[in-house]
């Protein structure tokens, strides 16, 4: 069967036959029109990677990714307001007090609850690394038992520390793979010591790295929630407010909101007690997602502005390189009307043409935007350190300084909604890109379409 | 000529259309890009109102409960001596002019900060009229002075600030300049009083020249006053910072590393030691850090890059575009003697016409962005009133330097975009470009 390359009436071939034809004739013209073909393709190309490092950053925080992989039943609280003389004077502390842990542990709407606090930077404790000798300070992570229940960390070998080696204040350390092999040579060093400056903790587990790109598990050395004495709270201090982070999760998601309630009841429970105190919980606890907007100590979170902000980005990265790619379009129109006069003089209708220019464009559109996922790898993973922390406005989990390098587990990077929205991209920047600019030279009479060949 | 272009211009209007409608999104973007780069850079280059040069603060630690280094037997009595000690053995080494002991809330760029409502007489504490103000303080245990050991000068006299010897046991107020002015309306205000909420009241002894705690945010009230006590807590080293200045040509990376071999090891007592010291310079850049300041440049500078590549790319396309279209008219005009220059000097003025008329229009849309309250100091700083504000961050100077370097960066990388193309269809023999004719 012969392709009729005029009335471009494709119902009468096959589908496949007419994505072939458009294909073909759109490799053609990316190979005529150098140019065109370049700034489209780079235009696509940088709307789609910085969208798509967007998307890698907030992907990062949001979905569920190891060892956080209850993250969508989890609920958060990291910031207390201590209020007194009716509100005029209050404190504010990145974290709740260790008595916070005993009044919601009895909760009826609790899975489980970890406890996890970053103070650990403040023990000042540093190890020598037995290969070349040199003093290292790890990310030392402070949690409870119920860190490991909440977060859902790959145990190479060993088990973590029970309530009991917490409330005992055993010195127990779980390390990280990486720790265990720079420290003892080998990832099975259940059993043995880490010797921090004559401070001897045996290690009784050791679990796959979390990553850098998210601190709430990161840690190379997690020792139990009072290690040192940091965090034990004073009996008299009747303050809720504290260095802890608290996790809860719900049995399911749908139970996220009567756990939220129980907590915030509880609490308000609790500062019955005292006549010219509260402890403000600031609408926590938060869904994970909004804790990560919690930026300012004691203050609620503007998430709507915040989302507008980034809502505001995102239309930028797409509509200001699509204001380009019309322009180009257009400009292409110009040139093609002649031919578009003579198909719609032979019968082709507008649709069949607007199909075909929509089909012909998305070679060059795919083609773009698979250069932009290169490149968005490429800025991901070179430029690591800054990029990921690059939305971060000095919250209490991002504001922790680590010197260890970024690291990322490949489902971070490779994932079906990261290549779902590089397909979503496509489209929308294809019919964004081509369908004005196709629309408004189709409006032309045939007669004035046919004559521009001259 | 002008007349002629500007016509020529709304002839091609569709073809001109899209990158003027470009360049109208991307001049409101690159605007909202580069105002807060430039309220962080303002601010930055403000002056601190102290001296960085030479300035360093230690922390002091201890070993905890669970070390084998833990002297159990030490007394608090002992640490409370033994802490004195360290802060001794610093002011004593040779290379220091001079030291402090201060609170973390007291140091340039530190995490604390520790705020209060002082009112200017009874009456206006009645009413509720108050100045809200940062404090600083400082122990004055070992002849310590924050004055000069932060460089901070008088601002009545510029010279260094005079603290009289008695300043701590009345209790004597140093405020700042900005203060004075909100408070009193002058900053000649020393022997004045100033009350706090529940009507006590001290005395100014000094005005100095307004001091920003944090490096990219204006200055705000700031009153210093003197800790005559000490906090006496077993976490004495999680509340005290040692800052201390070095002596004039004294070399910081020398000294750090003689301190660190010859003096720290003697400073290991009652289960204290020293970490290592930090120079005001560098705590000032891990603050900017850890507070996502240089995320938050990063993140605008890469959107600033993108806005840019998006609208060179657009020019480039555009300008290619016209100059085929026009290559007749080109040619035409190189027969009749214009020059590649004069062609080009053509082209540059039609982009840079587009770019002005673009702009114009985004100006006005961003006017009404900045008359709707977008254009705060430090977003979420609700009502802080600032001590002074830099003219250049009033609202209206601030608009019209952040609208003139918006336009300049697009007109700059429009014209760069649209040179590409038409120096090579200058470039063309009049007689190559009229062959079709």
């Amino acid at each position: 069967m012969k392709i009729c390359v005029i009335c471009g009436k494709y119902k009468h071939y096959s589908f496949s036959i007419m994505i072939k034809t458009s294909f073909k004739q759109a490799w053609t013209m990316m190979k005529q029109n150098r140019l065109f073909t370049t700034i489209y393709v780079a235009g696509t190309g940088l709307s789609v990677a910085f969208t798509l490092i967007l998307f890698i950053i907030y992907y990062v925080k949001f979905a569920p990714i190891y060892p956080e992989y209850n993250r969508n039943r989890t609920l958060v609280i990291n910031n207390l307001r201590t209020e007194t003389n009716g509100g005029n004077n209050w404190s504010c502390n990145a974290g709740v007090s260790s008595k916070m842990i005993g009044l919601l542990k009895d909760l009826k709407h609790l899975d489980k609850m970890g406890a996890a606090s970053q103070m650990g930077g403040f023990l000042g404790l540093s190890l020598t690394l037995p290969e070349s000798n040199e003093t290292y300070t790890p990310i030392i992570q402070l949690v409870d038992h119920g860190f490991w229940e909440v977060f859902t960390f790959n145990f190479i070998s060993g088990k973590p520390f029970t309530e009991v080696d917490v409330e005992s204040n055993l010195p127990k350390a779980v390390i990280s793979e990486s720790m265990a092999n720079r420290y003892f040579a080998t990832s099975d060093a259940t059993g043995k010591y880490l010797d921090f400056d004559g401070n001897k903790i045996q290690v009784c587990g050791v679990v796959k790295d979390g990553s850098t790109a998210s601190m709430t598990t990161m840690g190379e050395v997690y020792l139990p929630l009072y290690f040192s004495g940091l965090l034990v709270q004073h009996k008299d201090d009747v303050s809720l407010s504290g260095s802890i982070a608290l996790y809860l999760t719900a049995p399911s998601s749908g139970e996220m909101e009567l756990l939220r309630a129980e907590v915030q009841e509880i609490v308000k429970q609790y500062d019955l007690q005292y006549e010219d105190m509260v402890n403000n919980l600031i609408g926590q606890p938060d869904v994970w997602w909004k804790s990560y907007f919690r930026e300012s100590c004691g203050l609620e979170p503007d998430i709507s502005a915040s989302v507008r902000g980034i809502l505001y980005m995102v239309l930028a990265l797409l509509f200001i390189p699509a204001m380009n790619l019309c322009g180009m379009i257009s400009s292409r129109m110009d040139e093609r009307l002649s031919e578009l006069g003579v198909r719609k003089a032979y019968g082709a209708t507008n649709r069949s043409l607007i199909g075909q220019v929509l089909t012909e464009n998305l070679l060059l559109t795919v083609v773009g935007a698979l250069i932009g996922l290169a490149l968005a790898y490429f800025i991901v993973l070179a430029g690591s350190e800054w990029v990921m922390k690059i939305m971060d406005a000095g919250n209490a989990l991002s504001g922790m300084k680590v010197t260890y390098p970024m690291t990322f587990h490949l489902e971070m990077l490779i994932n079906l909604p990261l290549f779902l929205t590089v397909l979503g991209l496509c489209l929308i920047l294809n019919l964004v890109s081509a369908l004005v600019p196709t629309v408004l030279a189709l409006r032309h009479p045939i007669i004035y379409s046919i004559h521009s060949k001259r | 000529m002008l007349k002629n272009i500007i016509k020529q211009v709304w002839n091609q209007r569709r073809m001109n259309g899209w990158i003027l409608l470009e360049l109208i999104i991307a001049g409101f973007f690159l605007w909202t890009v580069v105002d807060p780069v430039y309220l962080l850079t303002i601010n930055h280059l403000t002056p601190k109102g102290y001296e960085e040069e030479g300035r360093f603060v230690l922390q002091i630690s201890a070993y905890g409960q669970n070390s084998s280094k833990r002297d159990t037997t030490v007394t608090h009595e002992q640490q409370q001596a033994a802490f004195h000690q360290i802060v001794r053995q610093v002011n004593n080494c040779p290379e220091v002019e001079s030291v402090v002991l201060v609170r973390h809330s007291s140091f340039p760029n530190g995490g604390s900060w520790s705020g209060t409502q002082l009112y200017a007489d009874t009456i206006q504490a009645k009413e509720g009229k108050y100045v809200h103000a940062q404090l600083y303080d400082f122990n004055n245990w070992e002849e310590g002075n924050i004055f000069k050991t932060y460089g901070m000068k008088d601002a009545l006299t510029g010279g260094d600030v005079v603290v009289p010897e008695d300043a701590a046991t009345r209790g004597l107020y140093f405020v700042s300049e900005g203060f004075a002015k909100h408070m009193f309306g002058t900053i000649d205000v020393v022997g004045k009083k100033i009350y706090t909420w529940s009507g006590n009241f001290t005395e100014i002894a000094g005005v100095f020249k307004d001091f920003k705690h944090r490096d990219f945010e204006p200055a705000y009230p700031l009153v210093v006053t003197i800790n005559n006590g000490f906090y006496d807590t077993p976490y004495m080293h999680y509340m005290y910072l040692v800052a201390f200045k070095l002596k004039d040509g004294v070399d910081a990376e020398a000294f750090e590393e003689r301190f660190m071999k010859e003096e720290a090891p003697h400073m290991e007592i009652a289960n204290f030691y020293c970490t290592v010291f930090r120079s005001f310079e560098s705590q000032r850049k891990e603050y900017a850090e850890q507070n996502g300041v240089y995320n938050l440049i990063r993140l605008k500078l890469s959107l600033a890059g993108f806005t840019l590549m998006c609208i060179f790319l657009g020019m480039v396309g555009t300008f290619w575009i016209r100059c085929n279209a026009r290559r007749q008219e080109v040619g035409l005009m190189r027969s009749l003697g214009a020059t590649q220059r004069n062609i080009v000097a053509r082209f540059l003025f039609e982009s840079a016409l587009i770019v002005t008329v673009a702009f114009v229009v985004s100006l006005i849309a961003l006017v009404h962005y900045a008359m709707e309250g977008n254009m705060t100091l430090i977003e979420g700083a609700g009502e802080l009133r600032f001590a002074s504000i830099p003219w250049l961050l009033e609202d209206t100077p601030r608009f019209c330097m952040t609208s003139l370097i918006t336009y300049l960066i697009l007109l700059l990388i429009a014209l760069v975009g649209t040179i590409i193309p038409v120096r090579r269809a200058a470039n063309v023999l009049p007689a190559d470009a009229l062959r079709d004719e």
